[in-house]
């Protein structure tokens, strides 16, 4: 074994870090279209897409995302939920995840995936002022958590043991 | 954003979903709590052969790596807000 235990002091910081936890989100939202679909951020800063959810463009599926929106994603406009992992295509695309890929989607605990999760590029080797290497780890829900979703703002890492 | 990296079971395995389950419950976590298989990724924040439990690590906004395995306080923590 390479690691000592020290476990009641662990539990106890736990629970003092946790409370630093420190998301730092929000922001103000509009729907000028007054469709119920909010078209700012992530994958919606990047398609322009400030008015066309107009009603010159249909939303055959009724997903909230318009046929022309579906094609600039490539999803299906006669499917809500295009890759069928439970979650609708606008619920996936305000999510900053992949509307066409079934195990990419937002987190069952809720925790905002940020736009920048893509543009990540690790470097070295997780030392004092390398870019931290991505992990790909199963949480309490089940989902696979990955640590890049998470760039836009700090994070702590707590290594801990049962024992 | 917190991220518990849990280890291993009392059975020195990796934790199952519902031992994940049962440590965010016990302590009352609404954060994410992964299993790390083999502490690989404890391990990998680490500069020599052993780790004290729990460890720590500090991540800026983008990734940058603050603060790897040493104490992380609120400071800290203030220090580096995005």
């Amino acid at each position: 074994m390479r690691h000592r235990r020290i476990h009641p002091v662990g539990a106890l910081t736990l629970i003092i870090v946790a409370g630093f936890s420190l998301a730092c989100l929000g922001g103000g939202s509009s729907d000028s279209e007054g469709d119920g679909t909010v078209r700012e951020g992530g994958f919606w800063d990047n398609f322009g897409a400030e008015g066309a959810g107009d009603a010159a463009s249909p939303d055959s599926d009724g997903d909230g995302l318009t046929d022309a929106e579906e094609a600039e994603l490539g999803s299906d406009p006669n499917n809500p939920d295009s890759d069928g992992d439970g979650w609708t295509d606008l619920e996936e695309v305000n999510g900053n995840t992949d509307p066409m890929k079934k195990n990419d989607h937002p987190y069952e605990g809720g925790w905002a995936i940020a736009a920048c999760r893509d543009d990540i590029e690790s470097s070295g080797n997780n030392r004092p002022g390398d870019v931290a290497q991505q992990f790909e780890l199963n949480d309490q829900f089940g989902d696979t958590v990955r640590l890049h979703d998470f760039c836009d703002r700090e994070v702590v890492l707590i290594g801990a043991a049962f024992w | 954003m917190v991220i518990t990296l849990l280890g291993e079971n009392n059975n020195y395995e990796t934790p199952s979903k519902a031992e994940l389950e049962e440590w965010a419950d016990e302590f009352g976590l609404s954060h994410p709590v992964v299993a790390d298989d083999g502490m690989q990724v404890v391990f990998s924040y680490v500069e020599g052969g052993s780790v004290g439990l729990p460890s720590f690590n500090l991540l800026a906004e983008g990734m940058e790596v603050v603060i790897a395995d040493d104490w992380v306080d609120e400071s800290d923590v203030q220090n580096n807000l995005p």
